[in-house]
């Protein structure tokens, strides 16, 4: 037997691998025997659609038939025949009419549909859902009843391996398979129609790679011969959109995806004046019509954290491009999005960088402001990433960073570009910068490296992906920072977040690089509540600091509590899902000549105001008494201060305690006039504390005895 | 749309099918298993060689051909020539072929373009008494000649068709009406179209021409796949090579 046919696991087409995971395996070796199974239709069919999917990489030698239809009378009406060395599909017809395509031999599984129309004439030829041939001719003799599939004919050299699947026979266009989403969101592969261009060479392979790296169906991978130019003009702009949007419709993909990615050396500008400036492709695909004109994006910074879906884009895009010099460079971003879904952002390499243009126009004072309360406010806080500004908080200057290191995302606005050099640092893994010029066009090319490009600045210092623009926009298309890092914190993909960042669409600013690239942000650490003045003040829901994990030190500069006085500070514990554990403890934190620090130990006793006073024998006991022994705390110095009546505060005593001793007793002679006392304690870090008054003490007059009265 | 069958394979044991799987052996696989003394496929795209699947008597394109044109084979995409009445091939090597009254087959395929009758189609031997053989098909005709002799069937109308013929000399026939001829995988009812029956086979040895007689006298048709046997097939192979030909009763 040189042809065994067996249903096999191997054989399973992957994106519809179902339960038992099989498919239709021929095993061949060297021979002249082949294997086929087949189907009657009962009668020969006028109009006939055969589509299935096939691997035949796997296969040396040189021809093999793989798919055939035999009309009422058993006679060959249709043959599909694969020649194994150059790849070519050819299909054949007893009339004459003959169609055929080179496969391209970096996609493992090809889906090929036939159709075949007896009363038209007609014949059509389909790979991976694009029409690739189509021929008119005598068909009479092609009216099918009978479909044969396998390896139904082999040339003798003929060996290997081929695997077949999802034979789908039909009277209208089948498609290729459809992966029905798991999920509603962007983040589902199934939501996203990767676009390339099979014009180069190389861009099949960046589809391919990009399919396997994250899980693309098949189905949507469109592959359209496009224009090899960067630029293109209007009228191909037209072209390229009318393909886009066949290929989903066509292909009935319409109804569940919601992005579209531009991959490798797909036109990426269009020149609808033949002069400029040049508009974003990936920008102005934002919305399926051709206008060119801006549209309010119904879903910018949301009110919500309610994820978008497919209702909720009615009609828009999310999109992004992938393109970049060569081949190794754009398969470079995608494995850079690898290394941030790996690890995500998080410690001191994993900071953001705010490099506001604030200027005199309110627009822009009111971006800046917005851009401030975000980084200094609460959620800015939930990234539990250090935060930095180009300049002061408060105030209005042109700063701008001279230098970054351990940056992980950074966004700015200016009228100038930043300087290059500032990004030379080694950094941790970059994951997004966003920089929106705002002298005009900064980033006319992706493909071509030069100085004026800036786009390759951040694909060059490292990052997975960019944000920036072609040409001049307005103010009011400033994206909301707000909106992006919430998305990205909250776990949105890269496309939802650009999406929901932007007020405008089509305004020019693009995307660049992996759109289903999600970027993990610490959710583990310590949450802090305080300064608060009594522990029943914590609002368990509202954590005043969030730190990342490791996070050690705190920076109350911000809101300290008032010289000198003791507060508590609550610490709870959340893990690596950002739940908070039951439990947490809580310190009491003194501001210390404006240096946070650990208050005295304070004794148990005496604890309030007007504390009363032993008054023994003529003299004056005062103690005070802590819970545990003295040693174990962090006193270092015990003082008794007495202050008399309109006089000032003096020491009155400096006992000594012993070393089990949990209590210091001072006494003291019966002071002249009326007097107070309160302790006073001094830590080995200098702070000191003191207990609050005792009450007066008013002078006892000490009884004299004559010598009568003692006996003598 | 309707969708008439959708086969995905996920059922075990080929529960979506109206049958298990099927084998084909190809044409090719059927000649050569009756391992004949020459088989030339006639898949060359041009001339002057064909070459022998055998690897052992390749042929010299004489005259011309039309080189590369659709084959008669289901499934088979392999190519087949064509002859306008000016062309054949020619194998000058000797020794090889059946001689006197031995036992062989000859088969292929043809489709004659026009009725021209060439009373030489495949044919070699000496010009004395039996020593020449000549097998002969045209659009009417299929029949075979052994000197003046002419055994076979008339009437036929077979233009424009691809068809499989065979010529079988059984062991222990000596006569020319001895021959048994089949037209697409079935025995015709032959009978002595010239000459006398009682001829007897004794064909000698010499160059092998096919399709033609001398240069520039040839059939006007298109021919394929010829074999030639040291044995003669039984009629039961004849039919397995020609159902496995045009793909009938493979189901």
């Amino acid at each position: 037997m040189s042809t065994v046919l067996t249903q096999s696991n191997a054989a399973a087409y992957p994106d519809r691998s179902g339960l038992n995971g099989l498919g239709l395996h021929a095993s061949m070796s060297t021979g002249d025997q082949g294997g086929y199974i087949y189907h009657d239709l009962g009668a020969p069919q006028a109009e006939l659609n055969v589509r299935f999917v096939f691997n035949p990489w796997g296969l040396s030698g040189c021809r093999i038939v793989v798919l055939a239809g035999l009309d009422s009378q058993g006679k060959e009406a249709l043959r599909v025949s694969y020649l194994v060395v150059s790849g070519v599909l050819s299909v054949w017809t007893p009339g004459g009419v003959q169609l055929s395509t080179e496969l391209d031999g970096v996609i493992d599984w090809q889906c090929v549909e036939v159709a075949v129309d007896a009363v038209s004439g007609q014949a059509s030829l389909w790979v991976n859902g694009v029409l690739v041939d189509q021929s008119v001719g005598d068909l009479s003799a092609s009216t099918i009843q009978t479909i044969l599939f396998g390896a139904i004919h082999k040339q003798t050299d003929v060996s290997g391996d081929l695997y077949l699947d999802e034979l789908c026979i039909a009277d209208a266009y089948v498609g290729p398979v459809i992966v029905e989403p798991d999920s509603s969101y962007a983040s589902d592969p199934a939501r996203w129609l990767v676009v390339y261009n099979t014009s180069d060479p190389d861009a099949v392979s960046w589809a391919d790679a990009y399919r396997q790296a994250r899980g693309i169906p098949f189905a949507n991978l469109a592959g359209l011969a496009l224009p090899t130019t960067e630029t293109i003009s209007a009228s191909q702009y037209e072209d390229m959109v009318g393909e886009i949007s066949a290929y989903l419709v066509d292909n009935g993909l319409d109804g569940q995806v919601v992005g579209i990615l531009l991959g490798y050396r797909v036109p990426g500008y269009v020149d609808f004046t033949g002069n400029g400036p040049l508009e974003s492709v990936p920008a102005l695909m934002q919305t399926s019509d051709l206008s060119a004109g801006t549209a309010a994006n119904p879903n910018a910074s949301p009110a919500s954290d309610a994820r978008l879906t497919f209702d909720d884009l009615a009609g828009a895009r999310m999109t992004a491009r992938l393109d970049a010099p060569n081949l190794a460079a754009a398969n470079e971003l995608v494995s850079r999005a690898d290394t941030i879904f790996a690890s995500g952002l998080g410690g001191d390499d994993s900071a953001i960088y705010f490099d506001p243009f604030v200027g005199s126009e309110p627009a822009y004072q009111q971006a800046f402001t917005e851009l401030l309360d975000w980084a200094t406010g609460p959620y800015g806080m939930k990234t539990r990433l250090p935060i930095k500004l180009s300049g002061a908080p408060s105030g209005n200057q042109e700063a701008s960073f001279t230098d970054i290191s351990g940056d992980g995302l950074f966004l700015g606005w200016s009228s100038t570009l930043p300087n290059p050099d500032i990004f030379s640092n080694p950094a941790g893994p970059r994951a997004v910068c966003v920089q929106l010029y705002l002298g005009g066009g900064s980033a006319m090319t992706l493909r071509g490296a030069t100085p004026g490009n800036w786009a390759g600045v951040p694909v060059d210092a490292g990052y997975a992906s960019a944000v920036v623009s072609c040409r001049d926009h307005s103010v009011s298309a400033i994206p909301d920072v707000g909106a992006l890092f919430d998305a990205l914190r909250e776990g949105w993909t890269l496309g939802e977040a650009w999406h929901v960042a932007q007020p405008l669409l089509r305004s020019g600013f693009y995307l660049v690089g992996d759109p289903l690239m999600t970027v993990a942000m610490p959710r583990g650490g310590c949450d802090v509540f305080g300064p608060l003045q009594d522990l029943e003040d914590m609002d368990p829901t509202a954590p005043d600091y969030m730190l990342a994990e490791g996070k050690t030190e705190l920076d109350l500069s911000a809101n300290p509590p008032a010289l000198g006085v003791v507060r508590h500070y609550v610490i709870r514990r959340t893990d690596e899902e950002g739940r908070a554990e039951v439990s947490s403890t809580s310190v009491e934190v003194i501001n210390w000549g404006g240096v946070a620090q650990e208050p005295v130990s304070m004794p148990v006793w005496p604890d309030a105001g007007d504390w009363p006073v032993a008054l023994e024998e003529g003299q004056v006991r005062l103690m005070a008494c802590w819970v545990e022994r003295i040693r174990s705390t962090d006193i270092e110095t015990v003082a008794l201060l007495s202050q008399a009546d309109g006089q000032a505060v003096a020491v009155a005593a400096l006992p000594e305690w012993g070393p089990s001793d949990s209590y210091v007793l001072a006494t003291v002679p019966m002071p002249d006039v009326k007097t107070r006392y309160r302790w006073r304690f001094t830590s080995p870090g200098g702070v000191v504390q003191y207990t609050p008054f005792s009450a007066w003490v008013e002078p006892v007059p000490v009884p004299t005895l004559s010598l009568q009265q003692i006996g003598a | 749309m309707t969708v008439y069958k959708y086969i995905d394979f996920q059922v075990p044991d080929w529960g979506e099918l109206q049958q298990p799987p099927q084998s084909r052996m190809s044409y090719r696989g059927e000649v050569l298993a009756d391992s004949p003394l020459m088989y030339l496929r006639l898949v060359e795209s041009a001339g002057p060689t064909a070459c022998d699947e055998t690897g052992r008597h390749d042929a010299t394109e004489d005259g011309t051909l039309v080189w590369g044109i659709q084959g008669p084979l289901a499934f088979d995409s392999d190519a087949a020539v064509g002859s306008t009445g000016a062309g054949g091939l020619v194998i000058n090597e000797t020794g090889w072929l059946p001689i006197g009254s031995s036992e062989r087959t000859f088969e292929l395929w043809f489709k004659p373009n026009n009725n021209t009758l060439i009373y030489r189609g495949i044919n070699y031997g000496a010009a004395s008494s039996g020593g020449t053989q000549s097998l002969i098909y045209t659009a009417s005709e299929i029949s075979v000649a052994v000197s003046e002799c002419r055994f076979g069937i008339q009437g036929l109308s077979l233009a424009g068709q691809w068809h499989h013929a065979a010529w079988v000399l059984p062991d222990g026939a000596t006569r020319c009406d001895e021959f048994v001829i089949y037209l697409d995988g079935q025995p015709v009812l032959a009978s002595v179209l010239y000459g006398s029956g009682a001829t007897q086979v004794n064909t000698a040895d010499s160059t092998l021409k096919i399709n033609q007689y001398v240069s520039g006298i040839a059939n006007n048709c298109d021919f394929d796949e010829i074999a030639i046997y040291g044995g003669a097939l039984s009629s039961q192979r004849i039919l397995d090579h020609y159902t496995s030909g045009v793909n009938a009763g493979a189901l």
